[in-house]
């Protein structure tokens, strides 16, 4: 019987394989389990929401039930700290809603038309720190708890033989922008003030590289999480989105593979019209994660040579589908995007309402078992 | 004297509400602006102009169909259109401005997501629509209590969550058990929304953007 730590080099190894599109001995199977494990596990979904620790316990707990997992995309479920990265607000169970409810964003117009000057006055980690305690009512002890946290976690992940995919959580600055001003108005702001909003954007990025390159610097992660939720090829037209888009995926993209780590692109929705511009990141470094909304043969088709996909089990699936049903949609992503470069996973996260058979269907299709 | 200043008042406003309309559908904001108080100040009653926006809208619509313009062009069309329309007092919500029919939406209980929903229900007003807006996490009741009241012709519900598809599915169950869905057809959308959805929950469409629900209740009514 294999210790955890030769698994985890196993895991790792393959997972490795994968994304450098070199041969791995099957295709990795992983997912991103948060609220799915207080389903699994019968768990509190408000003492997940709102504990660190408790949400690893529960994830290191449902992932062992299932050994052929080769990773898992983080350690821990924390709501609040990934609102705040986009400068919203969260609703949790135990606080705003009722024991076992899923956590839910809130996007509100906090951001006014003042607060891009104060960003270009005092840079954006100033303005950060300010808007977290003011608005998010998140002071300094938290981030220092949550960092301990977070180290402690992918401590205990890496005990349990499950290796974390990210790490370091870089994003571009259109989200963050978009998530606290609200989207309509955030949308109406590149029309009314294009100049300012590049300017703004501009001094955000090296705030945004800096801070993620010391923590990769520090925590070594397989990769950074780079996820972008508004800036999408559906959502922007071409003029805006190769202006306050593209070019800082490009640049942080760069800069997180020279600090040494791959870029797990999470990018939810639509990008089926510049799937192409995606080669000119750099081969074998990135790993595509679709949600299922983007088409997965088109990725494979225009990038399958350059960078991994993963994905891209739908949600509704894994919810409402019959074990049948999954695996032959995962047996046939496996035939048609795999051997090489693929990663088979949920489309986001596993859906806190996923059949635990459809699950195992999921699983068994990658490994034949 | 040119012959161009002959042109008879008529063909002047003619000429000035096709510069409106031009100017609603490429979103030149500020030559908007202008010209709806031009046609103002010729006493063009409001709801005149409003009818002419909405011809700019569905010049919007078509060149989102052709993917000319995306979700930020829709956005930003609805934004100047709503505001134009308050500048010269039309209250689309009032009902005021003529509707091609009505429709009633929300974000199913259980969900408090509120961007899709507001994002349909705004390109839907301005696009002729007579706009219901039930909120979030809104009980079957309401929907049901907002049916029997406005009479929509389309019911919209939204969600971001795949906890919500049960909520969803219950409450399509209970319109149809009230006896309102037979003039009534139901759309869903939202992000984990796809077809498999729409038959789990008993909805006659999925609506993958709001556009799609504009196009949907449009051909549902006849209108080109």
């Amino acid at each position: 019987m294999k210790s955890n730590q030769e698994l985890y080099q196993e895991r790792l190894h393959r997972m490795t394989q994968a994304v450098t599109l070199g041969k791995p001995d099957r295709v990795p199977v992983m997912a991103w389990i948060d609220a799915w494990a207080a389903t699994y596990r019968n768990g509190s979904m408000a003492k997940l929401s709102n504990n660190l620790l408790y949400s690893n316990k529960l994830i290191l707990e449902t992932a062992r039930d299932f050994p052929q997992l080769d990773m898992i995309e983080v350690g821990a479920a924390i709501p609040r700290a990934v609102a705040a990265a986009t400068l919203s607000t969260v609703k949790v169970a135990g606080k705003e809603l009722p024991e076992g409810s899923l956590w839910q964003v809130e996007e509100l117009d906090h951001i006014q038309e003042a607060d891009y000057d104060r960003i270009l006055k005092i840079g954006w980690k100033a303005y950060k720190k300010e808007y977290y305690k003011n608005v998010l009512g998140w002071g300094g002890y938290d981030t220092f708890k949550l960092i301990l946290g977070g180290i402690i976690a992918g401590r205990r992940c890496k005990k349990a033989g499950f290796p974390e995919l990210s790490g370091a959580f870089p994003n571009i600055p259109l989200d963050p922008l978009a998530g606290g001003r609200g989207m309509a108005k955030f949308m109406t702001d590149l029309y009314r003030m294009p100049d300012k909003l590049k300017e703004v954007m501009d001094i955000m990025v090296v705030d945004i590289i800096e801070e993620n390159k010391g923590i990769i610097k520090q925590a070594k992660p397989f990769s950074a999480f780079l996820g972008v939720a508004r800036g999408s090829s559906n959502f922007l037209s071409p003029k805006l989105w190769n202006k306050f888009v593209w070019p800082y995926v490009v640049q942080i993209t760069n800069a997180m593979v020279e600090s040494g780590t791959f870029v797990n692109l999470h990018f939810d929705g639509e990008w089926n019209r510049d799937i192409e511009r995606f080669r000119e990141l750099p081969k074998g470094k990135c790993i595509w994660a679709s949600d299922s909304v983007t088409s997965v043969y088109k990725l494979k088709e225009v990038l399958g040579d350059h960078m991994c996909i993963k994905g891209d089990v739908p949600p509704a699936l894994l919810a409402l589908g019959t074990p049948d049903d999954v695996y032959n949609y995962c047996t046939k992503l496996i035939k048609d995007i795999g051997p090489t470069g693929f990663i088979l996973a949920p489309g986001c996260t596993t859906p806190y309402n996923t059949r635990v058979e459809n699950f195992k269907a999921m699983i068994a299709a990658a490994t034949g078992q | 004297m040119p012959l161009f200043t002959f042109a008879t008042p008529h063909l002047k406003g003619i000429e000035m509400s096709q510069t409106l309309i031009n100017a609603m559908a490429d979103l030149e904001e500020s030559a908007l602006v202008k010209e709806v108080k031009h046609l103002q100040e010729q006493g063009v009653p409001a709801l005149e102009i409003i009818q002419k926006l909405q011809e700019g809208m569905n010049i919007v619509g078509k060149r989102y169909e052709e993917k000319e313009y995306y979700l930020s062009e829709l956005i930003m069309s609805a934004e100047i259109f709503k505001e134009a329309a308050a500048a010269i007092g039309g209250d689309l919500s009032a009902g005021e401005a003529p509707s091609h029919a009505t429709f009633v939406m929300g974000t199913i209980y259980g969900d408090i997501h509120d961007i899709g929903k507001n994002i349909v229900t705004t390109v839907m007003s301005c696009n002729g629509f007579k706009v219901i807006d039930l909120g979030v996490d809104v009980p079957t009741a309401d929907y049901i209590k907002a049916i029997q009241e406005h009479k929509p012709q389309v019911v919209g519900i939204s969600c971001l969550l795949t906890t919500a598809f049960d909520g969803m599915k219950e409450c399509i169950a209970s319109i149809e058990a009230a006896g309102l869905r037979k003039d009534l057809k139901i759309l869903i959308g939202g992000g984990p929304c796809d077809q498999t959805t729409a038959d789990y929950v008993g909805a006659d469409a999925y609506c993958k953007t709001a556009q799609d629900a504009v196009e949907f209740s449009k051909k549902l009514m006849g209108i080109q």
